[in-house]
């Protein structure tokens, strides 16, 4: 009997899934403890999701966090070598949150490839997430963006670091009207500043996005992430999964390490994205190695939303009487074959909803 | 069904009218009647209203897929949403005010009583000045008068409020309208919907202007 397939969808079920389905494609568990060395996270703040980092002392005196991040302790410990390290995790993750104070334990799966980051490589990475979203729901959405196509335009704009950081922040929020207010007040030519504005209201499924993205390209870099991001998603078509896929800017994230590709997954019904991840060579730069890297993490505190759980507890209720228990042990063993729940108690206290209520009398159950 | 939250109040009720004017009216609403939620199933939307400050809220949350919020609010709270539209509706201007004639020395911590902490705060750092803010809920004007604060940092419409009480406006941080927001995830599985309406009132909104 398949516990997995009977059980109702549940963070467990989902957590389980996800780690099947990483290591069907060959991905190696990566396991971490509770806690990272501080500094670590301080020295990388930008690259963090937010929410403060929870800290303590250490037996040693070490400033030490519970950990807030995967990504950040998988490349610290990446080498430069031959082989790409394609690692999966399943770890709790502990962030407090900015306004309340209140501490939370948020379970998160991911997947990381270290390395040669070829086409293939970040297609198969992109695909795995399709396929983590499709564990999760029937309804899901992989919106995609590339942060080389947003700095080439930017580039081309000739913008203050300040101000780059105020555009992004527009392109994020389908800001459309600010867009222009901020083009204009920079003096941007109206040809770039049109095509600036169309980050923020792209969106659509790629065949029909990729000619007007081509329209848009202005220098090599653009022209560059188009040409990748129709590549990927030719190969992500093969696969039968191109039809959740959207071009959509708005999730492109932090400048100063995502470099590529970058990614989020939405799922019908729950308000936040659940995925997110994106290619993220420039901070293999800051740690010094000279690979890629590409990765991506589920975020299934978020699930619970989704989920339908009408979960009131056992199925079946089984009344006995203590002074007539013999083969009562056998008779509720006979009835969780089928896969129910079972409560035994001797009285019936409360008006919790059974599918079937038995009172066990003289050996045999008699329903209710 | 589109889910809207609208803010209680004059900005909501013009919200509302617009809405309407666009094909999306949903008569139950406009009765005298002490529900909270009102659904038109023949036009796939509902309305429920909301204090204005927590209207984000509901958006950010999925609560609602659309809401109409002051830029003033979304700002001071910080919502990730996409804001698709500013309405040019209910303008008024974020500004520091203060006693008429009346200039802090520069030396001291300046004491500024407000709303708006989050906009209060940013906005002084950007002057690297170094402040104390006062969190108050309304009537702010009186606190420099009452010698609580040097200035304030609030909502000025006409302005009136302030010249009828001896304060005035000594500098402007930015202005201030109603914004269409939408949560990131709805707009991604119903963009059409959501995108027909913001187009509609873009139209709506720069004909008037």
């Amino acid at each position: 009997m398949d516990l997995i397939r009977t059980t109702a969808r549940s963070e467990e079920t989902d957590l389980l899934r996800l780690q099947r389905l990483y290591a069907r494609y060959g991905y190696d568990k990566f396991r971490m403890s509770k806690f990272e060395d501080y500094t670590l996270y301080l020295q990388n703040k930008d690259f963090l999701k937010g929410g403060n980092i929870i800290t303590f002392n250490g037996p040693d005196g070490r400033l030490l966090a519970l950990k807030q991040d995967v990504t950040l302790s998988i490349v610290k410990n990446a080498r430069d070598e031959a082989t790409p390290c394609k690692v999966y995790y399943t770890e709790n993750v502990y962030r407090a949150s900015d306004d309340t104070n209140d501490i939370r334990e948020i379970p998160q799966a991911g997947v990381e490839y270290v390395g040669q980051v070829d086409v293939y490589a970040m297609s198969e990475v992109l695909l795995l997430a399709l396929e983590s979203l499709s564990v999760v729901s029937e309804r899901y959405i992989l919106g995609v963006s590339h942060m080389g196509f947003v700095r080439g335009l930017l580039d081309a704009a000739d913008f203050s670091m300040d101000v780059r950081r105020q555009v992004l922040a527009c392109i994020q929020n389908k800001s459309a009207h600010e867009l222009h207010a901020l083009c204009r007040a920079h003096g941007v030519e109206a040809s770039l500043e049109e095509k600036l504005c169309a980050l923020s209201t792209v969106f659509g499924k790629p065949e029909d996005c990729f000619p007007t993205l081509e329209g848009m390209a202005v220098n090599d870099a653009t022209e560059e992430a188009v040409r990748e991001l129709r590549q990927i998603y030719d190969l992500l078509c093969e696969t039968g999964h191109g039809e959740n896929v959207r071009i959509d800017f708005s999730v492109a994230n932090d400048m100063q390490y995502y470099n590529g590709v970058t990614f989020q997954g939405f799922v019908d019904g729950t308000p936040r994205s659940v995925l997110s991840g994106g290619r993220y060579d420039d901070l293999l730069r800051k740690f010094g190695r000279k690979s890629g890297a590409i990765g991506f993490a589920v975020y299934l505190d978020l699930l619970e939303y989704g989920r339908n759980d009408t979960d009131g507890g056992a199925d079946v209720l089984v009344l006995y009487d203590p002074a007539d228990v013999k083969g009562l042990a056998g008779a509720v063993q006979a009835l969780q074959q089928d896969g129910r729940r079972v409560r035994v108690q001797s009285e019936r206290t409360d008006d919790r909803a059974y599918k079937t209520v038995y009172a066990f009398r003289e050996g045999g159950l008699v329903e209710l | 069904m589109i889910h809207i939250a609208l803010p209680k109040g004059r900005l909501g009720e013009k919200a509302y009218q617009i809405f309407k004017s666009l094909g999306y009216g949903c008569p139950e609403i406009e009765e005298d009647n002490r529900k909270l939620i009102f659904e038109n199933p023949e036009n796939d939307v509902c309305y429920f209203w909301a204090k204005p400050s927590d209207v984000p809220v509901y958006v950010e949350r999925g609560a609602a897929d659309i809401g109409i919020v002051g830029k003033d609010i979304l700002l001071e709270h910080g919502s990730d949403v996409y804001e698709l539209l500013d309405l040019g509706m209910g303008k008024c201007r974020m500004a520091v005010a203060g006693i008429r004639g009346h200039r802090p020395a520069a030396d001291k911590t300046l004491r500024v009583a407000t709303k708006f902490p989050n906009i209060a705060r940013s906005y002084y750092a950007s002057q690297s000045r170094e402040i104390e803010i006062i969190r108050l809920n309304g009537s702010i004007e009186i606190a420099p008068l009452l010698g609580l604060s040097d200035v304030i940092v609030d909502i000025v419409e006409t302005g009136t409020t302030l010249r009828e009480n001896d304060l005035e406006v000594k500098a402007e941080i930015l202005p201030i309208s109603a914004r269409l927001i939408a949560n990131k995830s709805s707009f991604r599985f119903a963009d059409r919907e959501i995108g027909l309406i913001a187009e509609k009132m873009k139209e709506l909104v720069t004909e008037h202007d």
